[in-house]
C-alpha cells in the first residue's frame, strides 16, 4: 500500500512540474483591445519616461483625456495617432512608437535649424579635388564614413574633423592616428553638425582626446522604479584618454545644429567645461537620456528615455544646446561654408601672434 | 500570498520524498561511475513584468555532458555542463521573438542518509541565462550571470530489475548575481544603484563584470531545479527536469522564468564495481 502510495506521489509531482508549474507565479497575459493598449502604453510612460516633470506632462490626465475617445471599433492607424498623442507631449526625440513601418516621435528638429549642406562642404573644403590632405575613412555602408580628417586647403595649421555618426565602430588604433594628425597643429574644427548620435561610448572617447585631467560633468538620473521619485543618478566624469596626442589647451571650434542628437548631446555636454572649446553654428538638438526599449501587447515597439541629464550648473540637455557663436548657413551661396568659416576666422583670432 | 503558500507546498511536496524512503530495499550495495550524454527538448516559458505582463515561451533543444559517480549509501557526486538553446515567443504578438542561450556548468556532492536518500549541496560554477531579442534595440539583451549555491536532495528506487527511479532537487540558498537590464535601462541594476553609469567605461553593458555582481537569498532568488530520472539497466536513462526562476530587481515587478527538459541519457562509459 505505501508502495503504491508513494508511487502516486511520483507521478503527481512529474505531472505538476511538467505542466508549466512557473505559469502559476506568472501575471496573466495583458489584454489586446484597443483600451488596453492606451492603458499599457500610458502606465509604461508613466514609470519609465524619466523627464515627466521637466517636460510638463500629466499623464494621467493624458491618459484619461484620450481614453474618452478610444472605441473597440476603432482601426490600429485610428488607435496610433491616438497614442502618439502621448508620444508627441513628451517633446523628447528619443521616444517613439512604432506601428509597422510608420515611427513616430517628437519632432525634435521643428524649431531649430540645419547648418550643413554637404555638397558645398565637399566642393570647397573636403573634397579630393580640393583638399588632398583630407582623409576619408570609410565605414560600414557605401557612402557612410567613420570619420574625415585632415587638413583644409584654406588652413594647413588648423586641423579639421568631420564625425557624421557615432554608429560607426572606431578601433583605438584609428582615433589615436586621427590625433597624431593634429599634434602639431594650432587650432582644431570638430564637425559634428547632423550627426543623429549612436554609442556614447565612442563619443564620449573622442571628448577623452581634449582633457588631461578628470572634469565634473554633471550627473544623470535613471528611472529605478515606477514611482515618480525613483531614480538614482550617477555622477558624470570625463576623463582623458591614455595617449600622447591629447588636444590641450588650444582652441577647439565644435560645429553644431539642430540636427546634434543623442550621443552627439553626450559629446557636447562632455566639452563644454572647457574653456577652449566653443561651439559654433546652430543651436543642437538635445536628446540627453538614455533609452529603454520594448513592445506593447499588440506588437508595436516603443523606446522611452529612461534617463536624464543634468549639467554641473543645473542645465538640462534634453531640449539642446545654443551655441556660443551663433552662425546660419547661407545654402544660395555655394562658394562657403559660413560655420566653416567662422570656426577657421575664431581660431585665427585667438592664435594670431600679438602685434 | 497564494502564489507563497503554493511555492512553499511545492517544495515541501519535492523535498518531502525522503518521508518515504526508509522502507524501500535497494540491493547489494556498490560503485558506479558514469560518463554520460543528454541530448533532449526543452520548453522555455519566461515574463518580465517590468517591461511587459506578455509571456512569452517556445521550444529547443539541450545537450548535457557529464560524470556522476555513485558508491550506494555513501555518497553521490556529479559534474556536468549543460547546454539549452531555445527561441520562444510572445503571447500576444510575434515582434518580440527571443534566442535562448543557457549554459550551465555545475558540480555537487551528497552524502548518503541510507541507500536511497541523498543530501548534500550543488554549486553552479557559471550559471549564464542570455535572452536575444533581434527585434529590440538597447534592451535587446536580457542576461542573467551568476554562481549558486543549492541544498540538494536525491532520493532514488528500484522499481524492478531493469529499471530505476531517481528523484533530484535543487533549491538555490544564496547566489552571487548580476542581471541586466535593471527597471529601464539596458545596464544592471546594480551599477545603477551604486551610481556608476559611466560611458568611457568598456564594460558597461556587460553583465558578468564580477565588480556588479550582488549576493542574493533563497527570498529574494528563488531558483529551483527538479529531475526525475528513469534508468534503463546500465546505458540509458529518460528524465524529465525542469527549472524555475523568479527574482524581483524592483518589488512588484517580478521576473519569472521556467525551462522544462525531457531527455535521453547515454552513459558513454559505465563501471560498476560489487564490494
Amino acid at each position: 500500500m505505501m508502495r503504491n502510495i508513494r508511487y502516486i506521489l511520483f507521478v503527481a509531482l512529474i505531472l505538476v512540474t511538467a505542466t508549466g508549474c512557473e505559469k502559476i507565479f506568472m501575471a496573466p497575459n495583458p489584454g489586446t483591445s484597443n483600451i488596453d493598449i492606451l492603458n499599457e502604453y500610458a502606465k509604461l510612460v508613466k514609470e519609465k519616461f524619466a523627464m515627466l516633470e521637466y517636460k510638463g506632462v500629466d499623464i494621467d490626465h493624458l491618459r484619461d483625456s484620450i481614453a474618452a475617445t478610444i472605441t473597440d471599433n476603432m482601426t490600429e492607424d485610428e488607435l496610433f495617432a491616438a497614442l502618439t498623442t502621448i508620444t508627441y507631449k513628451l517633446h523628447d526625440g528619443h521616444s517613439d512608437l512604432t506601428y509597422g513601418d510608420s515611427t513616430f516621435y517628437y519632432p525634435f528638429y521643428k524649431d531649430g535649424e540645419s547648418a550643413i549642406d554637404r555638397e558645398i562642404l565637399e566642393n570647397n573644403y573636403l573634397g579630393e579635388d580640393v583638399a588632398p590632405d583630407i582623409i576619408w575613412l570609410e565605414g560600414s555602408e557605401e557612402g557612410v564614413y567613420k570619420a574625415i580628417y585632415g587638413h583644409m586647403p584654406q588652413a594647413d595649421d588648423i586641423g579639421f574633423i568631420r564625425i557624421g555618426t557615432w554608429m560607426e565602430e572606431l578601433s583605438d588604433e584609428e582615433i589615436e592616428k586621427i590625433f597624431e594628425t593634429f599634434k602639431n597643429d594650432k587650432g582644431l574644427i570638430f564637425d559634428v553638425r547632423d550627426n543623429p548620435g549612436g554609442d556614447p561610448t565612442l563619443s564620449t572617447k573622442f571628448a577623452s582626446y581634449f582633457t588631461d585631467k578628470e572634469i565634473y560633468l554633471g550627473e544623470e538620473y535613471f528611472k529605478t522604479g515606477p514611482g515618480p521619485d525613483d531614480f538614482k543618478g550617477s555622477k558624470q566624469y570625463l576623463r582623458p584618454a591614455n595617449s600622447d596626442n591629447l588636444f590641450l589647451d588650444k582652441p577647439v571650434m565644435v560645429l553644431t545644429d539642430i540636427w546634434c542628437f543623442s550621443a552627439t548631446t553626450t559629446f557636447m555636454f562632455s566639452l563644454n567645461p572647457l574653456d577652449n572649446v566653443k561651439f559654433v553654428g546652430q543651436r543642437s538638438g538635445g536628446g540627453a537620456g538614455s533609452v529603454a526599449d520594448g513592445f506593447l501587447a499588440n506588437g508595436w515597439h516603443w523606446d522611452l528615455s529612461v534617463s536624464e541629464f543634468i549639467d554641473l550648473n543645473g542645465n538640462h540637455w534634453d531640449n539642446g544646446w545654443k551655441p556660443d557663436i551663433t552662425v546660419s548657413l547661407d545654402t544660395t551661396d555655394k562658394s562657403k561654408d559660413e560655420v566653416v568659416e567662422r570656426a577657421l576666422y575664431e581660431i585665427r583670432k585667438l592664435t594670431a601672434s600679438p602685434k | 500570498m497564494n502564489k507563497k503558500i503554493l511555492l512553499f507546498l511545492m517544495l515541501l511536496a519535492t523535498t518531502g520524498i525522503k518521508g518515504h524512503s526508509e522502507n524501500d530495499g535497494e540491493g547489494t550495495p556498490n560503485i558506479k561511475k558514469n560518463f554520460f550524454i543528454d541530448l533532449g527538448g526543452t520548453y522555455g516559458d519566461f515574463q518580465d513584468t517590468r517591461f511587459s505582463d506578455v509571456r512569452e515561451s517556445g521550444f529547443g533543444g539541450m545537450t548535457k555532458l557529464g560524470y556522476n559517480n555513485l558508491k550506494t549509501g555513501k555518497h553521490f557526486w556529479e559534474a556536468g555542463f549543460v547546454f539549452n538553446a531555445t527561441i520562444e515567443n510572445a503571447a500576444t504578438h510575434d515582434q518580440g521573438n527571443s534566442r535562448i542561450l543557457y549554459p550551465n556548468l555545475y558540480g555537487k556532492y551528497l552524502w548518503g542518509i541510507n541507500k536511497k536518500l541523498y543530501v548534500g549541496a550543488r554549486i553552479d560554477v557559471f550559471n549564464s541565462y542570455y535572452r536575444i531579442c533581434p527585434n529590440l534595440q538597447n534592451n535587446s539583451l536580457f542576461a542573467i550571470e551568476g554562481n549558486h549555491l543549492y541544498g540538494s536532495v536525491i532520493y532514488q528506487i528500484r522499481i524492478n530489475d531493469n529499471w530505476k527511479f531517481r528523484a533530484t532537487g535543487d533549491l538555490a540558498l544564496i547566489g552571487f548575481q548580476n542581471e541586466s537590464p535593471s527597471f529601464g535601462m539596458s545596464y544592471s541594476p546594480n551599477r545603477i544603484d551604486r551610481g556608476e553609469v559611466n560611458y568611457q567605461d568598456p564594460k558597461m553593458g556587460d553583465p558578468s563584470d564580477y565588480k556588479y555582481f550582488k549576493f542574493k537569498y533563497f527570498g529574494n532568488n528563488f531558483i529551483l531545479k527538479t529531475e526525475y530520472s528513469f534508468m534503463l539497466k546500465k546505458r540509458f536513462s529518460f528524465s524529465y527536469n525542469w527549472e524555475m526562476r523568479r527574482f524581483s530587481v524592483v518589488d512588484g515587478y517580478p521576473t519569472t522564468l521556467g525551462i522544462h527538459n525531457i531527455a535521453v541519457r547515454f552513459n558513454i562509459i559505465h563501471r560498476e564495481k560489487q564490494k
